[in-house]
This record gives structure tokens, C-alpha cells and sequence, in this order.
């Protein structure tokens, strides 16, 4: 039995080696394919020579002493294997296959293994600790939240990590980075020091990437021990007059245990990887960092290493998962008895949703924020005047309608920076007064312009304008609310209710805010006087797009894969899950960024294709999407094959099958409509990611196009902005509560919608 | 369960236990806490700590080092023959390997000497006879290190075999140093020739030096012998001792004699001299590292420089640290005791006659965000954000001037900001091969693009840009050359620029007066003149839309600049479409001559209009010869007018010459101008001697530190303040704590009723 046991032990062990050495090879041909589509040698040699009086000589010989002389896959002018082996390709993977990563493309680099040992020490100072204090942390977290259930200490708990779900990384570290260093002085800004003084540069870092990660563990978690406290063996243990200390630690947690290190151990290659951002803001010389400053060098050698160490660690925990998942298998089994019946009712469902508490509010929230991408996505051109007869000729400058019912804030366009509500400009000019020169702030141009003495007539003239607008708000909200009674009297209870008064708010807000932006610049203006709220509310279509168009793009593959895979098991399923293995196993970032390189690449090389820079970073934040969608679509992909392979033992399959359907028939018209609802699930929880996701992309570069306007773009703007004197704050304080509104309203909704589906299902978010 | 004891008494107990433990804990951490990025006692040491923010440099070996951020390695290591004076202004070259600023001896083609007047076309050569510096020794390195026979410890035939070699060449067990003689210079010369390294001046050499182009070609054919049968990508190559090979055109007569012979007159050669491109290098260095396996493992002039100046390279931590010490052998010299009118009141002169240097040790650190660094350096973690940029004090000047509260704190603190005229020029320039903006085929095409272009330098008003971003711009560029270099007139009456300005008389000022931008009607006149008015074509109606090829991608950053520089395009009618790529993208369509209109800068390499003159010679164009010349600017007048001055001595009659190349670009307007940097550096008030390093690089070796000062203010500026929020935390916890349990118990004992009930 032993022998029989380990024997079959071996050869799992052994398939699974064989798949994750597949992975690696899948990893690294993609990962050479993308960078050469973006770069031609020559390229990479200009960049690392750069500067002043390069000759081609000199690119020659770089290109010679690195080997990157040669053709890249078939060398023509070789005979037999040498056309094979004497081509960068050949020459590249034989050189990892001994681990030799080589030396950098940039003049200084030097040894790349070397080096990457040195980070190596550095990054798991920081993932190691991280690792273990996020799994403690939320964890105790989470029990001591399932351990008073039911109370409003638990509905705060959920309400408040809802709230820090919703704040951008980005947020966390520069906010972090003002209290503790520059406010507080506890701990140095950035930094590093080898040994055991790195701890002063660690602490800070290590605490913000722990605040930053937590509420999406403890969300996961407590979902995974509800799950498991609503069993009937914990039941039955209470029923046996156990106390409750004794119920949560022996039944649940211990119980709960096998998922939760499941998802932990998942997340391990994340953390190496997702303190990415962090190393590069605190200057931990980690191999996060490193990745991030290849991709802005180009240094193919360094980004290839990268992206092949990291797929190395994905398979490995994935490796180790399986192993901890083998002995779990019977537990697993058993689970699996108590699983509850989907309900069919999918009306049901919806007015569940909506029976949230905050859902109806956040919808609409989202209605709103949602009409005002739609409005801003109407996109066109002015026609110029021409004589009479002679054909029309269009303006050169695109327009949305949103800037037509912007027309007074957009015209409004100072000089520089000012204050929300301001009549002066923060900064100062010199004047002559009274034959001697003096630096004093400026009237703004329009900001207040209407007012003798803002000085003595602003506060009244704010305030009538508000009282005015707040007014004319709650009267139309009214009217709109009075009308729909009229229709249905009852309607006026529960979520209708809920979302009347949240209309009515918005509303009054939205009232005075228009009332305040005809005179007043509402958010004050940034560098060259373009008016803040503006561009506030044009952010919204961007996260908008992003975040549907990737989600959507997600959709098709990963349906369609997922549910082929499960359908024709077998060899199709192995080809799946290795395409999605190696999506997969590649950091999430890398794989975008080089996505993004590639796709500007093909863009840059064809100028003439597009009217307007405006049309071209359209183009590219469509192809963003698609990259995002695409590089995303493996999770959902798994999901969906899991709930196939469930679904055709079934008996209505099983039925269908036999009254001789074909298989399209069956797939399409009776296994979709049934996984439909984790497609929905998945969708909602992934929308407000990839917002999120969007302003940690413009950071490291290959985000939207900055002259689309985006959070990303203003949260990375307010880096400087937040440390000159006078600070400027309306910017990223726009930003902040425009963004954490609407993927607060995201996140509550997508909360809502995953209860009312699919109350088992403990789907937690890792976030960038 | 041992984590949860079942015991009433304890269970009663343990979130107080745990709280008390924690808070202790909480407090021995915080009361170490502080945001020093040091160790103890950094402040009192006699170090000076800076930063570099993208890289480590990207060459040390003089042959190879070109950047800006080099510097501060480089001239502080290596010594060149000549330098620029620390404080007289305009800069003056100064002795400094070299005994005496040379004059050349010109020669006719059968080697006459010739007078200092001899017309151009007789000098076949200038001959420098150089006297070297006796006395000056190397700095400590194990390739000069002997044994008991004399004999070379760590190359040659009788190299010791370290069994765990250290990877720092001072962390060597022995060293040794020698007497620096003429030959180093002449292997300096030489090793330009070299293919192994990017050698930038090496074209510039092969032009001017006698023999050297033969010596190029003579290096490569041994180089490839030598390499014949070896792996093209081996970092390991067999030792190319340049010695076997003598140069025609630099030789060493004696020990401490260096002859250079460079073709024809070439006035701005002892600019090169300054340079540390020709600072020398000792065979034995060269031998040392050719050793087996020293190179693979980074041991190589290009990471660990090996001079006679002040400092040493003693930690090189690839893109962390650098740390600089002071060289035990460097010889004696002394603080300057002339400079400039003012200086003496600034302090300036106050160490006069004391010896350099006063530093003993400097640090340089990574930091890759601006805003980290701009909080450690107000924090007063750094001495100076970036001691080689000239530009980093204009961010805090700036503050001062927009806040008061930074005024006086800022002041109070004694930060110091000074200010120099930089030699820098940041252009936007039109692509002369262009059909719309450039030289145009037909006369008529010619004089329509030129009113363009001309509309275009009236319309980019370069002193608004400044003022909306204060901490980039500069003054208004009037031409090519900046002002504070021999033949500018930036700045001045005659200077002004016809086509873009206007002098205006000051009514109060006899003879003063300013430069006054012309108009937007004046700009949309001109545009009528090129047949598109109002922006639009007369003949067809469509509106021009003009392409702005941009260098790098678009930043957030970069956003607010497009959008003033769009706008002041749309002041005209224009529409200006951004084609913003990276770098590699753009400098592949500037070799294809496929762009538009571009931005760009320069540096002075010295303080000479010839070496930004030369950036619109038509030989050097960019498309056709790959030169500098990213206009691609071709006008034989000009040319010859450019030769003319590349030749002559300062004087009237060249200044007369440069006038007539100014006003002839001014016409053209191959740029639409732009700023000239204003220089402004930033110093914490306990550096003293620090100014602007415009053209002297070799700041480090002036530079002194209170360090007394440091320490206290330091202490001052940086005192934790951790009570407030320590409570803060304690109370919310405590609330948590309290809230939880009130909850828990009310469950447990429900829970317990329940039970009780069934």
C-alpha cells in the first residue's frame, strides 16, 4: 500500500515537473518574442550606447560583444544545425538552460546573476516577513470579525475594509510616505543599508504594503470561515454545548485551515513580485525595482531573466499547492457533500442584490458616473466655414459633448496653479507698486472675476450660489421622485428608497458644484491653469473604459477555453491550461508592459494611420484594454472549466447528451447559460481592479496615453505636487474621492452581486 | 489549543497581557525610530553625502566617459593637464598636470617654425611642447605593487594567484604607487584608438592629431588579430598594449616632456586638453586588469579608475553606492586666493592658500524618485541633491518665492542657492529636409517656409514658458550661443534677435533699454506671407497641422508642457499633433531625416562659440552624415563662414565672423530658439567653497564641510515626534479591543442561552 502510495506519488511529481518545465519553455519563447517585436538590436545598442556622437562602429561592436550580431531565429547564410544554433534565440536559451543570465545590455551592467542574487536577499527581506504578517494579520483579523458575526462591530469591520480596498496603492505609499517621514519623522523616506540595519528602512514599507493588502485577505478569509462556520459539523459541535472559543478554534479554523493556506500559498509569487512598486518608491534595490528600471532601459538580457525567475517562482508555488492540495484531497471530498444547489431564479437573485444594503445606493452612483463617460465617449469634429460650393473641411481638434457642457469651466483657463474656490493665483509675479518691486499673487483671469472685493464678497457670493444650486437640485430630484410615485405609491420602500435619497444627495451636490463652477474654478487649477474638476470628470471615462473594455475582453476567451477544456477534457484541456499556465506564470506587470511596448511600437511605426494624436491615444488605450483582457482571461478560464467539468455529469447534461444534441448545441444552449453567473461574478470584481490597476500601469510607464486624461496620471502628477511649497492638494485630493467613490460603488456592487449568486464562492481580490 | 487557554481567569486576562506586550514592544521600537538614513554618528564624520538618481555611471575609463553624471568620478579621480579656475569667471584655463597652459609652435609642411600671425593656409601643424608636473604620484593600486625582487605582485609573468580575489582593487592586501611621467599621456592618446570601449572624441582626434587616423586603423587590424578565434562576447580579451605601436603625433622627448602635433590650426585643441578624455593612465593599470578572469569579474578601468587626483574609488555598488576617498598620495596644492570681485564678502576666498582637499570621504547614494529626494535633502539628509546638475536649486527657489512660510523657513535654515549662467541650450528645431518647415525645393517654396518658421520662433514665446515653469526654463535664446562664452553676444543690445524681437528703449536710462517679443499679429502676418492664413491653407482650406516628433515617451509630467506648447501653436491657427516616441524611435527618424519639428539640447563640452556653432555645420548633419547637426541644416555660406572661425584665434575679426553666422541663422531660423538653463545650484549651509558647476567639474576638492554644524542642526531639524501618534494608535486599539469584547461576550453568552434552551 505504502509502495503503491509513493509510487503513484512519483509520477504526479513527475507530470507536474514535466508541465511546469513546458510552462518555462512556453515563458520564455513569449517573453523573446514580445521584446524583439518591440526592439531591433540596433535599438537596444543606441539606448545602452546613447548620448552624444555615437558612430555605427560603435553600435556594431556592442552588438557583436553581446551576441546580438545574429539573425534571430534561422540564420540563412549557416548550413545544417549552425542555421539553427548560431541565431540569438539558440544562443540566449542554451545560455539559461546552464543558468548563465549573461551580462546586461547596458554598458554598466555587468553580471546579471550576480546581481540578481544580491536583490534576491533584499526582496524576500521585504516578501518574506510581508507574507507571514499578512497571513497572521488577516487571519486574526478575520476570525476575531466571524468571531462577533452578526453584530454592527462586524458590518463596520466589512464596511471598512470595503473602503481600503477601494483606495489606489499608490494613495497608501505617498500618504504614508508625508505622515511617517517628512510629518512624523519615524522613519526615513527611502533608502537602504545591508545587514541587520535595513529593519529602519524596511519597517515603513513593509507596515503601508501590509495596509495596502490586508482588506482583501481579511475579506477572503472571513468569506472562507463563514463558509465553514455555517457547516452543520460546527453546528453540531455547538449543539454539544462546546464554547464558542472552542468552536471557532477547533471546528473552523482548523477546518477552514487547507483553503486558507490554499490561497496563501498562491499569493506567495505575488508578493514577491507585487512589492514591485514598493521597491521602486522606497529605493529597496530588490528585483521588483530591477524589473521596473529594465523595462525603462530596455535591457531585453534583465527583463528576460526577470520574467523567466518569476514564472519560475509561480510554478513552484503552484507546485507546492498541489502537494498540500493531495493531502487535502479528502477533506476536499467531503466538502464537496455539503455543497448547496445554485438557486435557478435569476430575478430572484437580482432583487437580492439589490436588498443589499448600499447597493441600490452604488448603483446609482455608477448610473450617473456612467452616463457621464457615455457623454463624454460622443466624440466630433467642427466643420471650419468655406465659401459656398467648395468641400467641407473638418477642425483638426476632436471634441466630446461632455466638453460642450463643459464649454465655461474648459474656457475658463488661468495662468497656473490656484486654490479651489480662489480668486488669486498661488503662485506670484513681480509688479512694480509704488516704484518698488514686489512678488504677489495675481487676480485669476476668470476664477472669481466677477466680484469687485473677493476678498470681502466671496463668502456670501459661495454661499448663495450653493443655497441656489442646492435647491434647484433637490427640487428636480423631487420632481423626478414624485413622478415615479405617483405611478407605483408602494415603490417608495427598501432599496427605492435607498436609491431616492442617494439621487436626491447627488443631486443637491451636483446643484451646487454647477452652480459654484460658473463663476469659481470648483477644484482650483493646475500647472497651467486647466481647471481640476474637469479633468476629474473626464478621468471617469478612462477608468470607464479600462475597466469595462478589459473586462469584457477577458470574456470571450475565457468563456470559450474554459468551457472547451472542461467539455473535451483530455488533450484540449491539457492545451488550455498550459496556454494559461504560461499567461499565468509571467508577473502580471512585465507581461503588460511588454504588451503595451509592443503595441506603441506597431502604432509609432504607422504615424499616418491616425488623424490626431487624440485618435492614436484612443487606439492605444483600446489595445491597453485588450492587453489587460487578454492577459487576464486565465483565472476566469479556470473557473468556468472547473464548474463545466462539474456540470456535465449532471443529469440534464447527461439527458441532453442522450436525446443526441450535437456538442455546440449542448455547450452553447445548456452548459453557458450555466456558468453565465461566474462570468458576472468575476466581471464585477475585476472592474474595480483594473481602475485601480490603471494608475499603478501609469507609474511604471506603460499606462494610458497621457493625453488621454486619467487617475493614474494625476495620482502620479500629485507625487511633485504634494512636495512643493505651497502644496498643491486639489489635485490628488480630486482624484482620490472621485476614484474611491466609484470603485467603492464598484466594489459594493460587485460584493452584492457575488452574495446574491453565489454565496459560497470566497472570491478575494489580490490587488497590484 | 495553547494560543487560546481555556482557563476563565486567563481568558479574562490575555487581551491585556498582549496589548502590554505589544505596547512595550510599540515603544523600544519607536524610541530607536528617527528618519536618518545612516548610521550613528554620520553627521559628525567629515563626509559629504549626495545622490545620483538614475544609474551608476555609465563610464569611468576616460576614453569612454561622456556623461554628466560621470563627472564628479572622473575629475575628482583623474587629473587632466589643464583645468578651468575655480572662481575667475569668464573661465579661465589654468595649469594643472601641466606645468604651464602651453602655446603652440606652428610649423610649415617642411617643419619650419612659423610667427604666431602666419597666414592659415602655410600652418601644416601646431606643435604643443608640454612640461608635466614632477613629483605627482598615482594613487594607491595593487598593479603597482611589488615584491621583495621588485617585481610585479599581481600581473606579469610572476602574478601571485589570489586563492578569493577581492573584487575592489584597494581591497588588495598590497598596493603601490609610482611617479606620474610623460608616457601616461601619451598612452591616453593612444588608447582613443581603442575598438573594445566607445571612444567618442576618437573621430575628433583622428581629424586634428597627426597620425592618429593612421594609428585608428593600425589598433583595429592588431585588435582583430587578437582576437582572432575567440568568442565575440568573451569579457576576458588578450592584453592590447598599446606601447608596441608608437603614435606619430604624440610622443614623450623625456621623462616629464609631453609633444603633441596637431594638423593645421586648431585654436579650441587646449580646450581638450581640460578634458579628461586625455587624462593619463599607467601601463600598468592596463596590464593589471588584462590578467585572466580580472575583467569578467568587473575588475576594469571603466568601473575603478586609477588617477592622480584627490580622490580614490573605494566602493562601487552597481546602481546603490559609490563611495569616494581621499587619495593618501595626492600631492600638495592649495585653495585658490584670486577669484571675482564679491567673492571675498561670500566667503569664497576664506580658505585661500589652505591644502586641498578637506573632504575626506564622499557618498553617493540612489535615489530614483525626485520627490524622495527632494524631501531627504530638506530633511538635511543630503549635503547637495546631485552635486554635478546645475539646475537642482531652481525647485527650492522656487518655493521660497511662491510661499512664505518656505521663505522663512528656508532662510532661517541658510540653505544656499546659488546662481551662474549655464552653458547649456534646450531648441526646438525644424528638420531643414523637411517640405513644410524646411529649406523648401523652389525659391518661392524657400521664401514661404522660411516666414513660417519665422512666424513659428515669434510665436513660442520661451519667457512665458519660464515663468509657467519656473524650475526648466532659462532666459530667451537670441541664437545659438549662450551667454558667458567667447563670441556670445546673449544678453546684449547687439545680441537681440531681429526676426523675434524688438529693442525698446528705457525712457529713464540713457542707453538702456530691453528686448521686447514681437507680436502674434506680426507672427500671423508672416504666416500670411507663407500662404496659410489663419492656420489654413489659401489654397486648398485645410488647416496645417504640423508634427512635434518628441524624444521620449509622454509622462504625466511631460503633459502640462505639451499643452503650453500646443497652445501657443493654436495662437496662430496652427494645430501641432504630438508624435511622442521613445528615445530609440525618434533618433531612428532622425537618421531617416522622417521628422518634423524636435526638441533638443547641448552642453558646451568648452567655452567656445565653435562648439555650438558647429551643431548646424551642414557636414554634420544628422540625416546625411550622422553628426550633431539635427536640423540638418545645410547653407554654404554659412559652411564656409563656420570653417573660418573653426580656424582662427579670438580676436575683432573673428567675433566679426561669428556675428555674421548669428545673423545668418537669426534669418533662417533653422530653430524656433529657445532657453538658455539658468544655473542654480543647492547646498545645505554647512558646505562651504560650493557654487555652480558650469564647465568646473572638479568642485569636489574645494569643498568644505562644518560638520559641527551638521551634527547640530541635524539633530534640530529631525527630532521625532512619535508621542501624538503613539497615543493615538493606543486609544483607537484600546476602543477596538473594548468594542470586540463587549460583542464577543454578548455573543458567547447567547450563544450559551441557546445551548441551554434546546
Amino acid at each position: 500500500m505504502t509502495l503503491h502510495l509513493s509510487q503513484g506519488m512519483l509520477v504526479f511529481l513527475l507530470r507536474r515537473l514535466r508541465d511546469a518545465a513546458l510552462v518555462l519553455v512556453g515563458v520564455h519563447v513569449l517573453s523573446f518574442v514580445l521584446f524583439f517585436g518591440i526592439n531591433t538590436p540596433d535599438d537596444m545598442a543606441r539606448l545602452a550606447l546613447g548620448g552624444k556622437r555615437v558612430s555605427a562602429e560603435q553600435v556594431e561592436n556592442w552588438k557583436r560583444e553581446r551576441g546580438y550580431d545574429r539573425p534571430l531565429f534561422w540564420h540563412a547564410d549557416e548550413h545544417g544545425v549552425r542555421a539553427l544554433t548560431q541565431t540569438i534565440f539558440w544562443q540566449r536559451s542554451a545560455g539559461l538552460l546552464r543558468l548563465d543570465f549573461g551580462r546586461a545590455d547596458s554598458e554598466s551592467g555587468g553580471d546579471i546573476g550576480r546581481e540578481v542574487a544580491r536583490r534576491m536577499a533584499v526582496s524576500v527581506q521585504l516578501a518574506l516577513p510581508l507574507f507571514v504578517l499578512q497571513g497572521l494579520a488577516s487571519l486574526l483579523i478575520a476570525l476575531a470579525l466571524v468571531a462577533v458575526r452578526g453584530s454592527a462591530l462586524e458590518r463596520w469591520g466589512g464596511a471598512l475594509t470595503l473602503l481600503m480596498l477601494s483606495v489606489s496603492s499608490l494613495f497608501y505609499i505617498v500618504a504614508g510616505q508625508a505622515l511617517f517621514s517628512h510629518l512624523l519623522r519615524l522613519a526615513p523616506v527611502s533608502g537602504w543599508a545591508d545587514g541587520w540595519a535595513s529593519w529602519r528602512f524596511l519597517a515603513l514599507p513593509l507596515g503601508l504594503a501590509l495596509l495596502t493588502r490586508l482588506a482583501g485577505d481579511v475579506r477572503l478569509y472571513r468569506a472562507m470561515l463563514l463558509e465553514e462556520a455555517g457547516k452543520p459539523h460546527v453546528r453540531a459541535a455547538r449543539a454539544r454545548g462546546l464554547g464558542e472559543p472552542a468552536v471557532l478554534g477547533r471546528h473552523v479554523l482548523r477546518n477552514a485551515a487547507v483553503p486558507v493556506l490554499t490561497s496563501a500559498g498562491l499569493v506567495l509569487p505575488q508578493v514577491f513580485l507585487g512589492s514591485l512598486v514598493f521597491e521602486s518608491f522606497f529605493g529597496l534595490p530588490g528585483l521588483g525595482a530591477y524589473a521596473i528600471e529594465a523595462i525603462a532601459a530596455q535591457d531585453f538580457a534583465i527583463v528576460r531573466t526577470m520574467v523567466l525567475l518569476g514564472a519560475v517562482l509561480y510554478v513552484a508555488a503552484m507546485l507546492l499547492v498541489d502537494l498540500a492540495l493531495l493531502w487535502a484531497l479528502l477533506a476536499a471530498g467531503l466538502l464537496a457533500g455539503w455543497r448547496l444547489r445554485r438557486d435557478p431564479s435569476q430575478r430572484r437573485a437580482w432583487r437580492r442584490v439589490l436588498a443589499t444594503p448600499g447597493a441600490s445606493a452604488a448603483l446609482v452612483v455608477l448610473t450617473l458616473l456612467g452616463a457621464l463617460a457615455m457623454v463624454d465617449s460622443v466624440h466630433f469634429r467642427r466643420a471650419l466655414p468655406v465659401p459656398a460650393g467648395a468641400p467641407p473641411v473638418y477642425a483638426t481638434q476632436t471634441e466630446s459633448l461632455l466638453d460642450l457642457l463643459l464649454a465655461r469651466p474648459l474656457s475658463m483657463r488661468e495662468s497656473g496653479y490656484s486654490r479651489p474656490l480662489d480668486a488669486w493665483t498661488l503662485t506670484r509675479e513681480s509688479v512694480v507698486r509704488d516704484g518698488e518691486v514686489v512678488r504677489e499673487p495675481q487676480r485669476l483671469v476668470h476664477g472669481g472675476a466677477h466680484l469687485q472685493d473677493p476678498a470681502r464678497d466671496r463668502a456670501a457670493d459661495l454661499a448663495w450660489r450653493a443655497l441656489a444650486g442646492a435647491l434647484i437640485g433637490l427640487g428636480g430630484s423631487l420632481g423626478v421622485c414624485v413622478v415615479l410615485l405617483r405611478q407605483r405609491p408602494d415603490r417608495l420602500r427598501g432599496p427605492a428608497r435607498e436609491a431616492a435619497i442617494t439621487l436626491t444627495v447627488l443631486a443637491m451636490l451636483a446643484g451646487v458644484v454647477i452652480a459654484w463652477a460658473e463663476g469659481w474654478h470648483v477644484l482650483g487649477t493646475d500647472r497651467i491653469g486647466q481647471d481640476v474638476l474637469v479633468q476629474a470628470l473626464k478621468s471617469v471615462r478612462t477608468a470607464f473604459v479600462i475597466g469595462l473594455l478589459a473586462s469584457l475582453a477577458t470574456v470571450p476567451p475565457a468563456l470559450a477555453l474554459g468551457l472547451l477544456a472542461g467539455w473535451y477534457r483530455g488533450a484540449v484541456d491539457a492545451a488550455v491550461q498550459g496556454l494559461g499556465a504560461v499567461l499565468s506564470a509571467i508577473p502580471n506587470v512585465l507581461l503588460i508592459a511588454a504588451g503595451v511596448l509592443l503595441a506603441q511600437a506597431v502604432i509609432d511605426a504607422h504615424p499616418d494611420a491616425f488623424a490626431s494624436a487624440l485618435e492614436r491615444a484612443d487606439a492605444k488605450l483600446l489595445l491597453l484594454c485588450l492587453i489587460l483582457g487578454l492577459g487576464g482571461w486565465a483565472g476566469l478560464c479556470r473557473l468556468v472549466r472547473a464548474e463545466t467539468l462539474r456540470l456535465r455529469e449532471q443529469d440534464f447534461i447527461r439527458a441532453a447528451r442522450g436525446s443526441g444534441l450535437s456538442d455546440a448545441r449542448i455547450v452553447w444552449r445548456h452548459l453557458a447559460p450555466n456558468v453565465a453567473h461566474l462570468v458576472l461574478i468575476q466581471a464585477a470584481l475585476d472592474l474595480s481592479m483594473l481602475v485601480l490597476y490603471e494608475a499603478v500601469l501609469t507609474y511604471v510607464g506603460v499606462g494610458v496615453d497621457p493625453a488621454v486624461q486619467s487617475f493614474g496620471g494625476m495620482i502620479n502628477l500629485a507625487r511633485s505636487e504634494l512636495l512643493r511649497e505651497p502644496v498643491v492638494w486639489w489635485s490628488v485630493a480630486a482624484a482620490f474621492v472621485v476614484m474611491v467613490v466609484l470603485v467603492l460603488a464598484l466594489n459594493v456592487l460587485a460584493d452584492a452581486i457575488r452574495q446574491a449568486f453565489d454565496p459560497r464562492a470566497a472570491v478575494g481580490g489580490s490587488r497590484p | 489549543m495553547p494560543w487560546w487557554p481555556g482557563d476563565e481567569a486567563v481568558r479574562g486576562r490575555w487581551p491585556v497581557v498582549l496589548a502590554m506586550a505589544a505596547s512595550a514592544l510599540l515603544a523600544s521600537g519607536l524610541t530607536a525610530c528617527g528618519n536618518s538614513p545612516y548610521p550613528p554618528g554620520a553627521a559628525e564624520a567629515n563626509t559629504l553625502y549626495t545622490a545620483f538618481t538614475e544609474r551608476s555611471p555609465r563610464h569611468l575609463d576616460p576614453v569612454a566617459s561622456y556623461w554628466n553624471q560621470d563627472t564628479p568620478y572622473t575629475h575628482s579621480i583623474y587629473e587632466p593637464l589643464l583645468a578651468y579656475h575655480y572662481l575667475k569667471r569668464p573661465y579661465t584655463l589654468i595649469p594643472r598636470l601641466a606645468l604651464a597652459v602651453p602655446e603652440p609652435v606652428f610649423k610649415d609642411a617642411q617643419g619650419r617654425t612659423l610667427g604666431a600671425d602666419a597666414p592659415d593656409a602655410r600652418v601644416a601643424e601646431s606643435v604643443y611642447e608640454i612640461d608635466i608636473r614632477p613629483g605627482v604620484r598615482f594613487q594607491p593600486h595593487p598593479a603597482f605593487a611589488r615584491d621583495a625582487q621588485g617585481r610585479f605582485r599581481y600581473h606579469g609573468p610572476h602574478a601571485e594567484k589570489l586563492a578569493d580575489e577581492p573584487s575592489a582593487p584597494l581591497d588588495f592586501p598590497h598596493l603601490g604607487t609610482r611617479e606620474l611621467v610623460a608616457d601616461d599621456f601619451v598612452l591616453a592618446f593612444q588608447r582613443h584608438a581603442t575598438p573594445r570601449l566607445p571612444a567618442p572624441i576618437s573621430g575628433l582626434l583622428a581629424e586634428h592629431v597627426v597620425g592618429m587616423a593612421d594609428y585608428l586603423a593600425t589598433i583595429r587590424a592588431e585588435d582583430a588579430r587578437l582576437r582572432a578565434g575567440l568568442p565575440p562576447d568573451r569579457p576576458d580579451l588578450p592584453w592590447l598594449d598599446f606601447r608596441k605601436w608608437p603614435l606619430a603625433g604624440v610622443t614623450a622627448p623625456d621623462r616629464h616632456t609631453l609633444r603633441i602635433r596637431v594638423k593645421g590650426r586648431y585654436p579650441a585643441f587646449r580646450y581638450w586638453l581640460a578634458t579628461t578624455f586625455v587624462a593619463p593612465v599607467p601601463w600598468e593599470v592596463e596590464a593589471f586588469h588584462a590578467e585572466p578572469g580580472r575583467a569578467q569579474r568587473g575588475l576594469t578601468l571603466d568601473r575603478w579608475p586609477v588617477g592622480t587626483g584627490p580622490y580614490m574609488l573605494a566602493t562601487f555598488e552597481q546602481d546603490r553606492r559609490h563611495v569616494l576617498v581621499r587619495n593618501p598620495n595626492f600631492r600638495h596644492e592649495t585653495f585658490p586666493c584670486e577669484g571675482m570681485p564679491g567673492d571675498v564678502e561670500r566667503g569664497l576666498l576664506a580658505d585661500c592658500g589652505r591644502p586641498l582637499p578637506f573632504i575626506d570621504r564622499i557618498e553617493f547614494r540612489i535615489e530614483r524618485e525626485a520627490s524622495t529626494l527632494k524631501t531627504k535633502f530638506l530633511q538635511g539628509w543630503l549635503d547637495a541633491p546631485e552635486i554635478e546638475r546645475t539646475d537642482r536649486g531652481s525647485d527650492y527657489a522656487l518655493d521660497m518665492r511662491d510661499d512664505d512660510a518656505t521663505r522663512a523657513r528656508l532662510s532661517e535654515r541658510g540653505l544656499q542657492l546659488p546662481e551662474a549662467d549655464d552653458l547649456v541650450i534646450w531648441y526646438l528645431g525644424f528638420n531643414m529636409l523637411d517640405p513644410v518647415v524646411g529649406r523648401g525645393d523652389t525659391p518661392e517654396r524657400q521664401r514661404r517656409n522660411r516666414a513660417l518658421r519665422q512666424a513659428i520662433a515669434i510665436a513660442l514665446d520661451w519667457g512665458e514658458y519660464s515663468r509657467v515653469f519656473p524650475a526648466k526654463g532659462g532666459r530667451e535664446a537670441m541664437g545659438p550661443l549662450p551667454a558667458g562664452i567667447a563670441g556670445s553676444r546673449q544678453g546684449t543690445r547687439e545680441g537681440v534677435n531681429p526676426v523675434t524681437h524688438r529693442w525698446v528703449d528705457d525712457p529713464n536710462e540713457p542707453g538702456g533699454g530691453r528686448a521686447v517679443r514681437r507680436s502674434l499679429d506680426e507672427a500671423r502676418a508672416l504666416l500670411r506671407e507663407a500662404g496659410y492664413p489663419d492656420g489654413r491653407d489659401s489654397q486648398s482650406g485645410q488647416p496645417l497641422v504640423l508634427h512635434y516628433d518628441f524624444y521620449r515617451a509622454m509622462t504625466p509630467e511631460l503633459r502640462a508642457e505639451i499643452a503650453w506648447l500646443t497652445g501657443r501653436f493654436a495662437a496662430l491657427g496652427l494645430t501641432l499633433d504630438l508624435r511622442a516616441t521613445d528615445n530609440n524611435q525618434f533618433q531612428d527618424k532622425v537618421r531617416k531625416g522622417r521628422h518634423q519639428l524636435y526638441f533638443a539640447g547641448w552642453g558646451a563640452d568648452y567655452p567656445d562659440a565653435e562648439n555650438f556653432l558647429f551643431l548646424l555645420h551642414g557636414p554634420n548633419g544628422k540625416s546625411r552624415g550622422d553628426g550633431e547637426n539635427l536640423s540638418n541644416y545645410a547653407d554654404d555660406g554659412y559652411d564656409a563662414l563656420f570653417r573660418r572661425i573653426q580656424l582662427m584665434g579670438d580676436g575683432p575679426a573673428r567675433q566679426a565672423l561669428i556675428d555674421q553666422a548669428v545673423a545668418l541663422l537669426q534669418r533662417e531660423t533653422p530653430w524656433a530658439w529657445g532657453y538658455i538653463s539658468a544655473g542654480r545650484a543647492a547646498w545645505q549651509p554647512w558646505v562651504r567653497n560650493a557654487g555652480v558647476p558650469v564647465l568646473a567639474k572638479d568642485q569636489l576638492r574645494y569643498l568644505r564641510l562644518d560638520t559641527a554644524q551638521r551634527a547640530r542642526l541635524l539633530a534640530d531639524w529631525n527630532a521625532p515626534r512619535w508621542q501624538v501618534p503613539l497615543a493615538l494608535a493606543v486609544l483607537i486599539g484600546v476602543c477596538v479591543a473594548w468594542a470586540w469584547r463587549r460583542q464577543w461576550r454578548r455573543r458567547a453568552a447567547a450563544s450559551a442561552r441557546g445551548v441551554g434552551r434546546s
